[in-house]
């Protein structure tokens, strides 16, 4: 019976593995090629005064009671989680930028796209739904607040 | 013929389990395969519309392609494995296990003004197994199990899909009942797709991979040149994709006509259809294009427009072309926009490039080194990713 030649089908093989190192060695040269660009501008930090008898922060005068806010260049959200106390967190969730919002009921801060959950200091309190884990906080903002006066400082 | 049975279950169990600990999406068909082979995603899987584990066709189609065989690295067994079927082909047994390593999500300013791109992690995509019995010659009895939505998931997708098929011929319409999708479009095995995503929030899709609602579907495909189904679901999950336009239990229908137009001389292969689909306050319509030819590739495209009423409004389009340079290596290249809009939301604009490779070292083993560019009205993120996709 006469023999089947080896050396195409070594050609080959060697051919193939060839090509699938080629495609392997792609990998790196992508790495290359990776970047990330945001078009909003970095937070600005600034400091803001309120006044619970002025519009708009006169929506606060309730326990339970949030507004939204923009300052700087940043959105963000008061809530009066207390008689003494006014909290102040940015409106963008550090998951996937949903939107957050403050939900009176249950008394916590929640997202509105996947619902994590985010407690007054911004520590994460809930998983977002799709089963990712996020661990990045809700970033806050130092807020003073004299319940006496109805007066207090939000400083992003 | 038990102890394959039994080979073959545990280690399709072994797949799917091994993929356990992270998320869930399954695996379609590569609509790319229509048009270079001209024929139906029904010829090759279980699910009639192209999605997860194969059929026996499906099986042996794919048993033998890759750049080295099985059987040139000593696993003779494994290389000789060519079906899929027992009990006489009574039965069908697939699984498909992805992994995708990319970077997710979007970058973001921390507070001290340091731009963070999001972590590169490793997501086991799909971790499916399915099976078809056929009972009788007109009438079979399918499901699949998807169970690592447990862990991960989109709102909407589901676990599993199941149905009971009435056909008394291939010439005749076929009737499924059970937890299915309602064709709409084309599946495509990539979950990270805009064509079916809500533009102004990119992590939610609006038909979610995998998902799945109890109702019926009637479809026709006894005609080489067309294809027909429609579909009536209750739209549970499609509330939990679309909660702000389709209210709990509500029915959603969808129809979808796809004709077939061919060139015997040339080998030219081609697709050209429509589809419908309403629930409650949410309309979509959908129109998709494709043309194909054995060893030269091809190229497709696909348009979605969605509306809930009084609400959002997007517009996605997708082009893909491939090119086969091997049976077991064909580059890929896809470029998608998605626009989309909603009373007090600022509008969303979405530019997408991606080019990759499919590769298949082994059979039933492939990697998908890809590189993508995501732009949209907010950021830029660009980076290579990695898909591995086994399946048996
Ligand atoms: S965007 Fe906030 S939980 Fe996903």
């Amino acid at each position: 019976m006469p023999q089947t030649p080896r050396q195409p089908e070594r050609r080959q093989f060697l051919l193939r593995i060839g090509a699938a190192a080629g495609c392997g060695a792609l990998v790196p040269l992508l790495h290359g090629c990776e970047t990330a660009e945001l078009y909003t501008l970095p937070p600005l930090h600034v400091e803001v005064t309120f006044d619970l008898a002025k519009s708009p922060y006169d929506a606060l005068k309730t326990v339970g009671a949030s507004l939204d806010v923009t300052f700087g260049n940043v959105d963000g959200l008061l809530v009066r989680v207390s008689d003494a106390q006014i909290i102040g967190v940015t409106r963008i969730c550090p998951h996937q930028q949903g939107n957050i919002k403050w939900d009176k009921a249950g008394a916590t801060l929640v997202c509105t796209t996947h619902a994590a959950k985010f407690a007054s200091n911004g520590a994460v309190t809930g998983q977002p739904n799709n089963g990712d884990t996020l661990t990045t906080m809700l970033p806050t903002w130092a807020v003073t607040f004299d319940a006496a006066t109805g007066k207090g400082t939000v400083q992003t | 013929m038990m102890q394959r049975l039994i080979a073959i279950t545990v280690s399709g169990l072994a797949l799917a389990t091994l993929a356990l600990p992270i998320l869930a999406v399954p695996a379609q068909a590569l609509p790319r395969m229509t048009l270079t082979t001209s024929s139906r995603c029904s010829n090759c899987h279980i699910n009639p519309q192209g999605s997860g584990p194969r059929n026996a066709m499906g099986f042996y189609a794919t048993a033998a392609n890759g750049a080295v065989t099985w059987d040139k690295l000593g696993w003779q067994k494994f290389h000789e494995l060519s079906d899929n079927t027992f009990f006489g082909e009574k039965l069908e047994i697939g699984g498909d296990l992805r992994l995708q390593m990319a970077k997710l999500g979007s970058p973001r300013w921390d507070n001290d003004g340091k731009l963070v791109e999001p972590d590169r992690m490793f997501i086991p995509m799909q971790d499916q197994v399915g099976l078809n019995f056929k009972a009788l010659p007109w009438l079979s009895v399918a499901a699949s199990f998807n169970p690592i939505g447990f862990l991960k998931s989109y709102a909407g997708q589901s676990l599993y899909d199941g149905w009971v098929q009435i056909q008394p011929s291939v010439e005749l319409p076929r009737l499924r009942v059970g937890m299915i999708q309602p064709g709409f479009g084309v599946r495509y095995d990539d979950h990270t797709l805009i064509i079916r995503r809500n533009p102004l929030a990119l992590g939610t899709p609006i038909l979610p991979p995998f998902y799945n609602d109890l109702g019926a579907e009637l479809a026709y495909e006894g005609l080489h040149w067309l294809s027909l189904d429609v579909a009536a679901v209750w739209a549970n999950n499609l509330h939990l994709a679309n909660p702000d336009g389709v209210a709990s239990g509500k029915l959603a229908l969808s129809a979808r006509a796809t004709i077939y137009p061919q060139t015997q001389d040339w080998g030219i292969n081609s697709w050209l259809g429509g589809s419908f689909l309403q629930s409650d306050k949410l309309t979509m319509y959908g129109g998709h294009v494709g043309l194909g030819k054995s060893y030269w590739g091809s190229i497709m495209a696909e348009a979605v427009w969605s509306q809930i009423a009084f609400g959002r409004e997007t517009f996605s389009t997708l082009v893909q072309v491939d090119h086969p340079l091997k049976e077991w290596l064909v580059l890929t290249g896809r470029w998608e926009t998605g626009n989309g809009h909603s009373p007090g939301l600022a509008e969303a604009d979405v530019q997408s490039y991606v080019a990759g490779i499919q590769f298949v070292p082994v059979p039933n083993i492939e990697l998908r080194p890809e590189y993508r560019y995501l732009k949209t009205s907010s950021y830029l993120l660009a980076q290579y990713t990695l898909q591995l996709h086994a399946w048996f």
